[in-house]
C-alpha cells in the first residue's frame, strides 16, 4: 500500500526490565493527522521518542519495527538516522522556549537546520528561512531572523520551532503536546497553522496530547493509550460518538462539556493508573474497569478490528455503549 | 437588594501595580499594571469564575484577596472586614473566613509534615481543638474530601496528585471558611482525576454552602462549576455575567474570541463552530495599550477605541460589558 506513510509494529520500550511501551502498533497514511492520546505516564511521549530514536538513556527499544516510507528506522545505523531527522521526520516539543538555543538568533537556527541537510550556501539557506517565517505567519521576517528567542513570545517561539521542523519539507511531523504551554487564543493560531501546513505541504502529523479538545479539533484518527498499550484506534468522529473501550468512554465522559448540565456529576475513573510493577498479566485497565470480568484479569485482550477502521483491545467492547448512558 | 444576604467578598476598584517603587530605588521601567480598577462581589454559596489568559491578572486578584499581595489602591472586604492594609492580627482573623487552594498540590504541601499535621495545623495554632478532639476533627475533614482517617499518619509523597489536591482542600476547609479561593485547582491534574476533584468541590459547596472564587483558563470547567463568570483581559474586567447569559450570549469581542479559541471535546461541534482567530500576541502588562486595552487585537476596533477606554456598563440581560460596540 503506497498511501501508508508510517507503520509502527509491535513497538516495545523497556525501562529497567518493564515494558513501559508494550507492543504498540499503528499506521499513518500520507497527509493524515493521527492523535496519540492518554494521561500522564501512559507511554505516549516515549512512543514518539522511540520513533525518532531519541529515547532517554534509561530506556531501550526492546522490540518492534518503525517503517517510514519503506525504511525500517529501528534497524538504521545512527548516522543514517541522524540524516533522516529533520529531513524526513521532525519533532516539535511542548516548551518552545526550552527547545530553542538561547544564544543563537532564530535565523541562524533555521539556517543551520537547512544547511546541514541541503548543503546549500548561507544566502540560499537564509532565503529559505525567510520564506519559512512567512509560511508560519511571522510578519517582518527580515527583522525577526536577527532576534534571539528571549525577544519573542511563547507563541512566536513555537512558530519558529515549526519553521525549523518544516524547513526541509519532512513527510512526518511529530508534535509532542505542541500547544500545552500556550494560551488558548495562541493555541488556536498554532492549530490553524498546523492544519494549513498539512494541507499545503502534504505532511502528516503525529500529535501527542492529553487534551480531548485539541484532538477533536485537529485529528483525523485517534489512538488511545493506557499504561503502555494502545487500547483503541478509530476515526475521530467515531471515537467520540461511539467509543468501544471502557477507558476511552470514561475519559470522554469525565471531560466537562459546553453542552452538558452544569454542576452535574462527572464520570470518574476509580483508583489510579497502575505503576509498572502492578501491571499484572491481564488487561491493564481491568483493576479500574466497571465492566471487568474474571477473564480481563487473566488474559490481555489484543487490539482487534471491531468495525471499519476501528479497533479496540477489550474483551467486552460490545458492552461499552452502556457506559456512555448518562449517569443517574 | 435588601433581601439578598450580605456578600462574602466585595472587591472595589482594586489595583495592583508591580515595580512602581518610588524614592532611591525608583525604577525607570513603567510599572506592571497587573490589576487595574477591578470591582466585583461574591454572595454566600456562590461560585464566581475568573477567566483569562496568562498575565491577565487573575492570579494577582486571588493572591490579593487572601492578603498575599499588597494592592496599590482599592478595597477588598471579606465578610465586611478590610483586607487591604490589615495588620497581622486582623489578617489572622480574616483568614478564618478565606482560604486558598493552589494549582500544584505537590508544591503547596510541606513534604516533612504528615497529612494530619498539615490538615490540623490551623485548628491547633488557633487553639480550637487539641488532642483527641483535634484528631477527630482531622479525621472528619479527611473523610469529607474522600480520604480515610488513617491517611493522617502518612506524608504527601505517599499520595497521587489527585489525593494531594484532596489534602490541600481538607486543609482549606479546616477553619470552615465562608470563601475558598481556587487558583487553577485542576489544571495540573490528569483528565480523569480532574473530574473527581470537580465533583468534590461541587459536593462540598452543596453541603457546606461555601463560596468559591474560581480562577481558571478552562472555559468548559468554568461553565461546569461557576454560577457567574468574570472575563479579564490585561488587568481589567471586560465582561461579567451569569453563567447562562455569558455562554449563550457572550458580548465582548474578547469573550467571543476566547470562546471560539477553546477547543471543544466534540469533533462535530468543534468543526462546525465559527472561529475568531485573534491576530497577534497578548501585549505585555507593562505596556498596556491606550484606550481599550484589547483594541490592538480586536476585530471590530475603531479609531475611538485607541484613546477612549470603555467602562463596564450593564446590558438589558444583566451582563456587564466594557465595549463601545458590543
Amino acid at each position: 500500500m503506497s498511501d501508508v506513510l508510517l507503520a509502527v509494529e509491535n513497538l516495545t520500550v523497556d525501562i529497567g526490565g518493564t515494558a513501559v511501551v508494550d507492543g504498540v502498533s499503528f499506521a499513518m497514511r500520507r497527509g493524515e493527522v493521527l492523535a496519540l492520546v492518554g494521561e500522564s505516564g501512559c507511554g505516549k511521549s516515549l512512543t514518539a521518542m522511540a520513533l525518532l530514536r531519541l529515547l532517554p538513556p534509561a530506556a531501550r527499544l526492546a522490540a518492534g519495527r518503525v517503517v517510514l516510507e519503506g525504511q525500517d528506522l529501528a534497524a538504521l545505523p545512527e548516522r543514517a538516522m541522524r540524516r533522516l531527522r529533520g529531513e524526513a521526520l521532525s519533532i516539535i516539543f511542548q516548551e518552545p522556549t526550552a527547545s530553542l538555543d538561547p544564544l543563537a538568533t532564530v535565523g541562524s537556527q533555521i539556517v543551520e537546520a537547512y544547511r546541514v541537510h541541503r548543503g546549500v550556501t548561507r544566502a540560499e539557506a537564509r532565503r529559505a528561512a525567510r520564506d519559512m517565517l512567512d509560511a508560519v505567519g511571522i510578519p517582518d521576517a527580515e527583522r525577526r531572523l536577527e532576534q534571539y528567542p528571549f525577544e519573542l513570545s511563547g507563541g512566536m517561539c513555537q512558530r519558529i520551532m515549526i519553521a525549523i521542523a518544516l524547513v526541509c519539507g519532512p513527510s512526518l511531523l511529530v508534535a509532542d503536546e505542541p500547544t500545552t504551554a500556550l494560551d488558548v487564543t495562541i493555541q488556536a493560531q498554532i492549530l490553524d497553522l498546523m492544519r494549513k501546513l498539512v494541507a499545503e505541504r502534504g505532511a502528516s502529523i503525529l500529535i501527542i496530547t492529553h487534551d480531548m479538545g485539541v484532538v477533536a479539533d485537529i485529528a483525523d484518527r485517534v489512538a488511545v493509550m493506557y499504561a503502555g498499550r494502545v487500547v483503541e484506534v478509530a476515526p475521530v468522529a467515531e471515537l467520540f460518538a461511539s467509543p468501544r473501550h471502557p477507558y476511552t468512554a470514561l475519559l470522554l465522559a469525565s471531560v466537562p462539556r459546553l453542552d452538558a448540565t452544569p454542576k452535574a456529576q462527572l464520570a470518574t475513573i476509580e483508583g489510579r493508573v497502575p505503576s509498572p510493577d502492578e501491571f499484572g498479566v491481564g488487561c491493564r485497565f481491568a483493576g479500574r474497569c466497571p465492566l471487568a470480568v474474571q477473564r480481563c484479569h487473566e488474559a490481555p485482550p489484543a487490539l482487534a478490528d471491531i468495525g471499519r477502521d476501528h479497533a479496540a483491545a477489550c474483551w467486552r467492547s460490545a458492552d461499552v455503549a452502556r457506559l456512555m448512558e448518562p449517569a443517574s | 437588594m435588601s433581601a439578598r444576604p450580605d456578600p462574602v467578598l466585595v472587591v472595589d476598584d482594586l489595583a495592583v501595580h508591580f515595580g512602581a517603587r518610588g524614592g532611591l530605588l525608583a525604577s525607570k521601567a513603567p510599572p506592571v499594571r497587573a490589576v487595574d480598577g477591578v470591582s466585583f462581589s461574591i454572595a454566600p454559596g456562590e461560585t464566581l469564575g475568573l477567566v483569562g489568559e496568562s498575565g491577565c491578572g487573575k492570579s494577582t486578584i486571588s493572591n490579593a484577596v487572601v492578603g498575599l499581595v499588597r494592592p496599590t489602591r482599592g478595597s477588598i472586604k471579606v465578610r465586611g472586614a478590610e483586607v487591604v492594609g490589615a495588620d497581622r492580627s486582623a489578617l489572622n482573623d480574616i483568614r478564618r473566613n478565606v482560604q486558598m487552594i493552589f494549582q500544584d498540590p505537590a508544591l503547596s504541601l510541606n513534604p516533612r509534615m504528615s497529612v494530619g499535621e498539615t490538615v490540623g495545623e490551623s485548628v491547633y495554632v488557633r487553639g480550637l481543638a487539641r488532642g483527641g478532639a483535634l484528631r477527630e476533627r482531622v479525621a472528619a475533614l479527611l473523610t469529607a474530601v474522600g480520604l480515610r482517617p488513617e491517611h493522617a499518619e502518612r506524608y504527601p509523597h505517599q499520595f497521587s496528585g489527585g489525593q494531594r489536591q484532596r489534602i490541600v482542600i481538607a486543609r482549606a476547609l479546616a477553619l470552615e471558611p465562608a470563601l475558598v479561593v481556587c487558583d487553577e485547582p485542576v489544571s495540573a491534574l490528569d483528565v480523569s482525576v480532574r473530574a473527581q476533584i470537580l465533583n468534590l468541590l461541587v459536593g462540598l459547596q452543596e453541603r457546606l454552602g461555601i463560596a468559591y472564587l474560581f480562577v481558571s483558563h478552562d472555559l468548559a470547567v468554568v461553565r461546569h462549576i461557576c454560577d457567574r463568570v468574570a472575563v479579564m483581559y490585561l488587568g481589567k474586567l471586560v465582561e461579567v455575567a451569569e453563567r447562562e447569559t455569558l455562554f449563550t450570549a457572550p458580548k465582548h469581542p474578547y469573550t467571543l474570541a476566547l470562546m471560539s479559541a477553546v477547543p471543544e471535546a466534540d469533533p462535530v461541534r468543534q468543526r462546525s463552530k465559527t472561529r475568531i482567530v485573534l491576530q497577534g500576541d497578548l501585549p505585555s502588562p507593562s505596556r498596556v495599550p491606550t484606550g481599550c486595552a484589547f483594541h490592538t487585537r480586536c476585530p471590530i476596533a475603531t479609531e475611538r477605541c485607541r484613546f477612549d477606554a470603555p467602562a463596564l456598563t450593564p446590558r438589558p440581560d444583566g451582563a456587564l460589558v466594557s465595549c463601545h460596540y458590543a
